[in-house]
């Protein structure tokens, strides 16, 4: 990078193609978010199906919890300490966000009223609903 | 070509120095960015990244925010519209004075 401060020796193909650079630094380094919903996409099928399903034991349940807890936890600090938001993580993080909570609303519901006792197809199909809009923001952030 | 119409003339001062587009270029690229990150990818000190984001805010190209996170202070940096457009605009011009069939010095 650039960290001199003399305007007249900065020819304009030089800065043309500095401008490249740092611009595709940037937009690199602003893919962590993607990484985040990358990673909720794929840890909230199993909670939903592992905490839902009266076959599997309590214990295995409470484990899957507090895994799934302790990974959104340890993703919520690391979006804190973040120095840097990527405009397509900007633009991607409302709707997405909403679109998720609302598939987990889709799951809840028939969960609450069926109380399942195995994993059957309209579970896994529910509990797969939430993945799609992390899938879709995170391959958005990635590929941009 | 007289020098009047060079593209070159059109180049935007404020934006036309290494630290300033170093800046201008990453904060274009990003939602935003905080001062420390900002710091580490542009190579300077706090102090000469302080004085120009002054600049750049006085201009009105650069949105400063101030915040916590937890008890640690935090500034974030972001292009205004304004900005952003002066940004486009000059790689623009930058664009067109390096093509080939614009590179007339």
């Amino acid at each position: 990078m650039m960290s001199t401060e003399n305007n007249s020796q900065m020819d304009p193909s030089t800065a043309f193609d500095h401008a490249q650079n740092v611009g595709e630094t940037v937009r690199r380094k602003g893919h962590w978010h993607g990484w985040v919903w990358l990673t909720i996409g794929l840890i909230t099928p199993v909670f939903l199906i592992g905490a839902n399903v009266n076959s599997v034991p309590g214990a295995v349940q409470i484990w899957i919890a507090i895994g799934f807890m302790t990974v959104g936890g340890v993703l919520a600090i690391w979006e804190t300490r973040r120095g840097l938001w990527g405009r397509e993580a900007a633009k991607a993080d409302k709707p997405f966000t909403w679109a998720y909570m609302i598939a987990i609303a889709v799951f809840a519901v028939p969960t609450i009223i069926l109380d399942p006792t195995r994993a059957d197809a309209w579970l896994i199909t529910l509990a797969l609903l939430p993945s799609i809009p992390c899938l879709i923001a995170a391959w958005r952030i990635l590929t941009r | 070509m007289s020098d009047r119409h060079h593209p070159r003339h059109e180049l935007d001062e404020l934006i036309h120095s290494p630290v300033r587009l170093s800046m201008m270029a990453a904060l274009a690229a990003a939602d935003s960015i905080d001062f420390r990150q900002l710091r580490d990818l542009v190579e300077v000190s706090d102090s000469l990244l302080s004085k120009h984001i002054s600049t750049l805010e006085e201009a009105g190209y650069v949105d400063v925010k101030k915040g916590y996170a937890g008890k640690r202070p935090r500034t974030w940096l972001s292009l205004s519209h304004r900005g952003r457009t002066a940004y486009e605009d000059y790689v623009e011009v930058l664009a067109s004075i390096t093509r080939p069939a614009g590179a007339v010095e």
